[in-house]
């Protein structure tokens, strides 16, 4: 639980810095690729207890494209701006290390 | 945790220890496989390809490392089950060995679809918005959201160039695929040989193309995800037939029961905030596949309802994707949709009594596009035949594998209700082919009792090596026109870098890196996809119909473009036959009336000369 919060947190921290020039290329491109692309979906996979490491990655990965996608295609409905849609994944980052952590205290 | 199989359990061979001593020689053939595969990706030469496509450019070693990791994969799989991982490893290195030679090799982006994807993206990165009423490329307009995504992390990345590191999709995605079909399979089966058998056979049998940089590739992934986790985590038990009214309500609580006879008492997850989780993610798997493809959540439609019809899950996710989609298509798609719709409507039904007619024609292809057109069928009707007979081999063992049979021909109604033409067989063996693995897989590993004796591991390591090869045929035997040469791409750039809004670009035929920039600046015309008489027109006097074609006062700006993948193209398929597309470049470059203003590679672009435009028509 720890270690899957430590990485969740520490990656979106880097992210979030790579977004605003904290951290320099091509370093920053990776953090920021990797923060897209499956931290999201772990903040939240904790639920899935039945599933092993490889199968939680995978749904994460999932988890996480399919709401980059979503976030993405704001833009039909006039929203294109991804800063803001990189707040939102933020958030909901956030927000699923809140609930599972919430969830695993309270046993 | 759900499980759908039904039959005997296989043995508790997981647990039997391992000692240290067996590990490296059932690593040595791995070691040995990309060693060799390393140095073979030298000595190839992708200028020299033929029609066989990457195999006529592959020394005979090369096939060596498909015979290794065959060979060792099911050694390790059968002979040490302690280490589920390590048939693992041979999985992705086969997906490394399969998918990234390509990558290596060319150097460029495969696929002429996959620079018209870029195209959209820039288009978004340009105008934060998509033009759902354009006349190029408007589906991709009106399915944005891969599209969106990628803009979107390209962005936020930093990522210029996106045509670079998108050429390593096809392994980034069989990784992924490979990743979430165990998902799947153990919804069937808890016999780790079936399960990663049929994820070899899967990998290898995967030759139809659609793992690119594109929607449909990643909305396959979705797709896998999507029914895996309902499988595992959403089913539910079927109802006793007696408890049910009705004929209908009683025939399919009776099909449910046998098709999943003996399924686990519970299929309830542990708390209601799990179900929570996975049921959000099915939603969003289905709201993203919704707005990147037309396909797929149509595909995703029939397999839910498969799903609802044999009563392992209730109808609301069903429903959901119902509305979803039908939100999509009649309302944000609208503008394309009244186009399409009338047409797909008069064609419904039509595109069943077309299937073999739309598929290639071996009399006018070249001699190496007929191998590689019958090493393709093949392919398809061999795992297809070893699916049938790997099916009836578990239903011998005692498995009722209904769920898995019924998600099979799930694609199937496609055929019905679009109008992709031949093509859209291929999309259905997609679809069906994570299942079809899964049976043909059974064929040597019906049952956890069979498939241990050497016999049946050497027929196995036999097989697995000839679908790997027949792979290489199948999925790089059109790369003489699908594989582009850096300097051919140059030339392209080079033509995009030069052409003003409103720019008329006639082009041979529309296989090549084209439309990944500014593609709202240009009109695409290619000469092969003209009807036949404007065709033999123009072959007939290729410099005066063209330079007709060109001095257009509705555009500020015209080109013609011919490569070298073009010509691979329109002569492999025999759309021009008699040396068609040489008889048009020659006559180009013979003609006063235009100039060679770029040549690259195997790239020729031709302007009016302007000293002759707007003269009328010349007299011969």
């Amino acid at each position: 639980m720890m270690a899957r919060v430590t990485l969740v947190g520490a990656l979106t921290v880097a992210a979030v810095a790579a977004v605003y020039g904290v951290v320099p290329r091509p370093l920053g491109a990776a953090f920021v690729l990797a923060f897209l692309l499956a931290i999201p979906g772990l903040a939240w996979m904790s639920w899935l207890d039945d599933l092993s490491i490889a199968e939680t990655c995978v749904v994460a990965v999932g988890f996480s494209l399919a709401l980059d996608i979503v976030v993405g295609c704001l833009l039909v409905f006039g929203v294109w701006s991804p800063p803001v849609g990189f707040a939102a994944l933020v958030a909901a980052t956030a927000a699923g290390v809140l609930c599972t952590r919430r969830r695993d205290e309270g046993g | 945790m759900t499980t759908l199989q039904t039959g005997p359990r296989p043995a508790e061979t997981a647990t039997v220890p391992i000692g240290q001593a067996d590990l490296l020689p059932a690593l040595l053939p791995l070691f040995g496989a990309l060693a060799s595969w390393a140095a073979c990706l030298r000595t190839i030469d992708p200028g020299a390809l033929s029609d066989l496509g990457l195999a006529s450019v592959l020394p005979a070693a090369a096939w060596l490392p498909s015979l290794l990791l065959s060979v060792g994969f099911f050694f390790v799989l059968c002979r040490q089950p302690g280490r589920v991982w390590l048939p693992g490893l041979y999985l992705v290195a086969l997906a490394v060995v399969l998918h990234a030679t390509p990558a290596i090799d060319y150097g460029t982006l495969r696929y002429p679809w996959a620079w018209k994807h870029l195209g959209i993206i820039d288009y978004i990165q340009r105008h934060g918005a998509v033009d759902r009423a354009t006349p190029i490329l408007t589906a991709y307009h009106n399915w944005p959201g891969f599209f969106a995504a990628a803009a979107f992390i390209a962005d936020l990345a930093g990522i210029r160039d996106l045509a670079s590191p998108v050429r390593w999709a096809p392994l980034v995605l069989n990784l992924l695929y490979l990743a979430a079909l165990p998902l799947l399979y153990r919804a069937f089966t808890d016999d780790h040989r079936t399960i990663l058998g049929a994820a070899w056979v899967f990998l290898a049998g995967n030759w139809v193309g659609q793992d690119y940089f594109s929607p449909q590739g990643v909305c396959f992934f979705f797709y896998l995800l999507l029914i895996g986790l309902c499988l595992r985590f959403l089913a539910r038990d079927p109802a006793p037939a007696v408890a049910e009214s009705g004929r209908l309500s009683q025939a399919l609580a009776a099909l449910a029961q046998w098709s999943a006879r003996s399924l686990p008492g519970s299929s309830a997850l542990p708390s209601g905030a799990m179900r929570a989780i996975v049921t959000a993610t099915a939603l969003l798997l289905i709201v993203a596949m919704t707005v990147s493809h037309q396909l797929t959540p149509l595909v995703a439609i029939s397999a839910l309802g498969a799903l609802v019809a044999l009563q392992i899950m209730t109808p609301g996710l069903f429903l959901f994707a119902g509305v979803v989609v039908a939100f999509w298509i009649l309302y944000v798609a609208a503008p394309f949709v009244a186009v399409v719709l009338p047409v797909e409507i008069r064609d419904i039904g039509v595109s069943a009594g077309q299937l073999s007619g739309n598929l290639a024609d071996l009399a006018v292809l070249s001699s190496g596009q007929v191998l590689v057109s019958l090493v393709c069928r093949l392919l398809t009707v061999g795992i297809a035949l070893a699916a049938v007979v790997g099916g009836l081999r578990r239903r011998a063992a005692g498995y009722r594998d209904g769920v898995a049979a019924a998600l099979t021909i799930a694609p199937l109604p496609l055929i019905a209700v679009t109008s992709y033409g031949g093509e859209i067989m291929f999309r259905v063996y997609l679809f069906a082919l994570p299942f079809l693995a899964f049976f043909a897989a059974a064929l040597v590993f019906p049952s956890p009792q069979r498939g241990n004796s050497v016999a049946a591991l050497l027929a196995a390591a036999l097989l697995g090596f000839i679908l790997a090869v027949a792979f290489v045929f199948a999925n790089n035997g059109k790369d003489r026109q699908y594989a582009f040469a850096s300097e051919d791409v140059a030339a392209v750039q080079w033509l995009y870098d030069n052409a003003p809004q409103g720019t008329l670009i006639v082009e041979g035929a529309s296989l090549y890196p084209s439309l990944f920039r500014n593609v709202e600046h240009v009109t695409p015309v290619a000469i092969a996809d003209e009807p036949a008489e404007s065709r033999a027109e123009l072959l007939a006097n290729p410099a005066s119909v063209l330079a007709r074609w060109l001095d257009n006062d509705d555009y500020s700006a015209a080109f013609i473009i011919l490569t070298r993948n073009q010509e691979a193209y329109v002569n492999a398929m025999g759309i021009m036959p008699g040396g068609g597309f040489e008889k048009i470049k020659q006559a180009l470059l013979s003609s006063p009336r235009f100039r060679l203003v770029h040549a690259s590679g195997g790239t020729m672009i031709f302007a009016l000369n302007p000293a002759v435009r707007g003269m009328g028509e010349w007299i011969e």
